[in-house]
């Protein structure tokens, strides 16, 4: 039963997944209100593509499994309508495809991915960040920065992703004794 | 492949083979002995022999092509999620409003959330600390969901840079360390050393949780001389919170025990034991209950451990620089608050170390203040004036001789008399009033006055004290200790503070070693020892403490060849077992024996076998 509350609220949603060389790919979906301040999360089991799927997905792979998989699993499962996604990884913007929502990748500027061209989507430069999207995101950049207005006045954009890898690691801590560093848990980006 | 064999023009005809005969396949060699025909067409061979010819098909045609399905899908995703009390809220269709704590009468007003206005200027944001400071569970958190609810949190820094929430200044990161450590935590000792922010610390935490939603009532008991310190750090720090002081009459404090329901209260352990009774009739219990000194209940057996740890409550938080000051029994008193069964009498040190790990959290000032002004030690060895030489000896040969002639009635309490009454000729020789020591501090004092600095002197005996007030008039010297009234002592500090004129505060260690901000003072001078160097060391840091503008110098005087020099090695001992149990350093002894101290004069210990703390 999908009790998702129609009208969207002031609420910012991050999604993000972490590769574990053993286990896979874990996903987390954080909602966060406009002080930064946790209204809900949900983290996925791990996703383990094997041998067939690496070579049959091909450079696909990692696409098909952060947004349509792991992203789009995470999104419905939350309850909470936000007025924005937002991901630190550029896999994940295939969910523009798949859900309703603005979609959006965060990067510093300081980055050295953007020395990867980003799509050729909306993009907007807040702060220290681009956030950029694909020609699929239909979102206006003076609108979406609006949006973000309040948040960052009180969050680092790339913060709520540190929560999130904290959080998935603690919960795969909790259901494996192994420690993380056993784990090799190392982030997807 | 075929053969290179004569092939016969016409085929012959084939016979069925007998399922028994079977055919006979002829090597290379076997043809060359055995001339043989062999024909092979179209992936049909036929063999011939020579007597007959015997045909077989062999079925060479490919099956039909057989798909194989290499499974794309993958498993179906699981997921665990939680949702926050304020999500739920959301989803019930309450209007959600983040809390934010009323105005404050501060110099920059907060911003309330509802009000904010939202500028199209991205730079006006406020710029977000780069350091993160997060939220751990601790280890008694086993829950997933609630240890995520930890997690999730944002970091401290970001909370603190928050217009919604607003404080003096920013935080030492350390200090962010201890409200993360405190704020998860329903049991929990901040024993960080003097001079470090507990109180600020404990503060900004409770601020936090009561900001949550997670704190509603909160009781705190401290001694009865830091009520108003503690009253103007939540000013300071937590000016929204409503605290209400339990002092006055009975009828009075029976009132408020009953009738103060929110915020937080204020009690002293004098008027706490007083009020045991109330305490008893408290239904609900308090969200969190905090005791400050918690040395104060550092006797399991004593009515004050047991009246604190009768506060009903949910979360117990205890405060201490000392934590251990003789022995490790102390912390087993603490627990008994604390940690209810955490820890028993008579465990041994690393097992205490285990148990009591994912509850203290202790930091001293080298660890995190490296840039706090340096502490320098001066041992002031002085040789006793020849008066003062004469008055110990007669004192030390008589004493001692009394003692041996007491034999089995002899107990400890015979022994510290002799030890006390040495000091005190240490200190002033009582028929000449002669004083190795006060010609010296007396030197060291004109030093500190003409260099415009101030000076606290601690003593254990408030007749030292009194007659160091007569002979230092020049330096204006003024009194904190336990014959001045309460309501007095506040002035007496704002006086030394203030006052240009005076120079010297003369302190006991009783009154002046907890909870006072005494940072301007550069000089502390300890005319004589207390019996354990916590003691001591609370007494220094009342000068070293954050805010600290230059070096502290410390004085401690010590008359050689005396009992004072006896005393300072079982002191260095003590130290050697507080290391043993916070930094995990071996211990050679745990503290001050009875036999020690009998030994302290060669006096042979009547109960021997016998050990008991003794100060």
């Amino acid at each position: 039963m999908n009790l998702k509350v129609s009208k969207s609220l002031p609420a910012i949603g991050f999604v993000t997944a972490l590769e574990d060389e053993s286990h896979g790919y874990f996903g987390g979906y954080l909602v966060l209100s406009s002080l930064g301040r946790p209204l809900e999360f949900h983290c996925s089991t791990p996703v383990q593509p094997n041998q067939a799927q690496r070579i049959l997905y091909g450079p696909t792979l990692r696409d098909y499994v952060l947004a349509d998989l792991i992203g789009q699993t995470l999104l419905a499962k939350s309850q909470l309508p936000v007025q924005a996604v937002l991901t630190d990884q550029r896999e994940m913007l295939g969910l523009s495809l798949l859900s309703d929502d603005l979609v959006a990748c965060v990067e510093s500027t300081g980055s050295s991915d953007l020395e990867v061209e980003p799509p050729s989507g909306p993009s907007l430069m807040l702060k220290d960040y681009r956030l950029f999207g694909t020609p699929s995101c239909l979102w206006q950049p003076e609108a979406f920065q609006t949006l973000l207005q309040s948040l960052i006045s009180h969050v680092d954009l790339m913060e709520p992703f540190e929560r999130i890898r904290a959080a998935i690691r603690e919960a795969q801590r909790m259901t494996d004794p192994i420690t993380d560093e056993e784990h090799g848990l190392a982030d997807a980006a | 492949m075929v053969l290179p064999m004569p092939l016969e023009s016409q085929p012959r005809p084939t016979q069925p083979r007998a399922s028994h005969q079977r055919p006979d396949i002829h090597s290379l060699v076997g043809r060359a002995m055995h001339p043989e025909d062999c024909e092979v067409r179209e992936l049909s061979a036929v063999i011939s022999f020579e007597q007959s010819i015997e045909c077989v098909e062999i079925l060479s045609r490919l099956d039909d092509l057989a798909a194989v399905t290499v499974p794309l899908s993958f498993p179906r995703l699981k997921t665990v999620g939680m949702r926050f009390p304020a999500g739920s809220q959301l989803l019930e269709g309450r209007p959600f409003k983040e809390r934010a704590p009323k105005a404050a009468p501060a110099i920059c007003a907060s911003i309330a959330v509802d009000s904010q206005v939202i500028g199209n200027e991205v730079s006006g944001a406020p710029t977000i600390p780069p350091t993160c400071t997060r939220i751990r569970p601790p280890r008694d958190v086993v829950k997933l969901e609630d240890r995520l609810y930890y997690l999730l949190q944002p970091p401290l820094e970001q909370i603190f840079a928050s217009e919604t929430l607003e404080f003096p200044f920013r935080p030492f990161k350390y200090q962010f360390d201890g409200v993360a450590f405190l704020y998860p935590r329903n049991e929990a000792v901040l024993a960080d050393e003097m001079g470090l922010g507990k109180t600020m610390q404990t503060i900004v935490t409770m601020r936090l949780l009561v900001q949550q939603g997670h704190l509603r009532r909160v009781l705190l008991v401290c001694p009865k001389p830091l009520v108003t310190n503690w009253q103007r750090e939540f000013a300071l720090w937590a000016p929204e919170l409503p605290i209400t002081v339990i002092e006055g009459k009975q009828a009075r404090r029976e009132w408020l025990w009953e009738n103060a329901r929110e915020g937080v209260l204020l009690a002293n352990y004098e008027s706490l034991v007083r009020d045991r009774s109330c305490l008893a009739a408290i239904e609900e219990p308090f969200d969190l209950a905090v005791i400050d000194e918690s040395q104060r209940i550092k006797n399991a057996a004593s009515t004050t451990n047991e009246v604190v740890c009768s506060i009903p409550r949910k979360r117990s938080w205890a405060l201490t620089g000392t934590p251990i000051e003789n022995s490790v029994e102390d912390l087993v008193g603490i627990f008994q608050f604390v940690s209810p069964g955490c820890l028993r009498p008579q465990m041994k040190i690393p097992n205490i170390r285990r148990s009591v790990g994912d509850y203290i959290i202790r930091r001293t000032k080298d660890q995190v203040l490296t840039d706090l002004p340096p502490k320098m030690f001066r041992d002031a060895e002085v040789e006793l004036t020849p008066e003062q030489q004469i008055s110990y000896e007669m004192a030390e040969k008589e004493g001692v001789i009394r003692l041996q002639e007491l034999e089995t009635a002899l107990t400890i309490q015979h022994v510290f008399e002799l030890v006390i009454r040495l000091k005190q000729i240490c200190n002033f020789d009582p028929s000449t009033g002669a004083s190795a020591k006060f010609d010296r501090l007396k030197v060291d004092l004109e030093e500190c006055v003409a260099s415009g600095r101030k000076a606290i002197i601690f003593s254990q005996w408030v007749k030292t004290l009194d007659e160091l007030r007569d002979r230092l008039q020049e330096f204006g010297p003024l009194e904190y200790h336990g014959r001045i009234p309460a309501r007095q002592r506040d002035g007496v500090i704002n006086t030394f503070r203030d006052d240009s004129s005076k120079h010297v505060i003369l302190m006991s260690y009783g009154a002046g070693s907890v909870g006072l901000n005494l940072q301007f003072a550069g000089y502390v001078f300890l005319f004589d020892r207390w019996w354990n160097p916590a003691v001591e060391d609370q007494a220094i840091n009342r000068a070293h403490r954050i805010g600290a503008t230059g070096p502290v110098t410390v004085t401690r005087f010590l008359a050689a060849g005396t009992i004072e020099e006896r005393i300072n090695r079982v002191l260095e001992e003590k130290r050697q077992l507080f290391s043993a149990v916070f930094d995990g350093t071996p211990v050679r002894k745990q503290g001050l024996s009875r036999q020690e101290i009998f030994g302290l004069f060669d006096l042979r210990f009547p109960e021997a076998g016998i050990l008991e703390e003794a100060a």
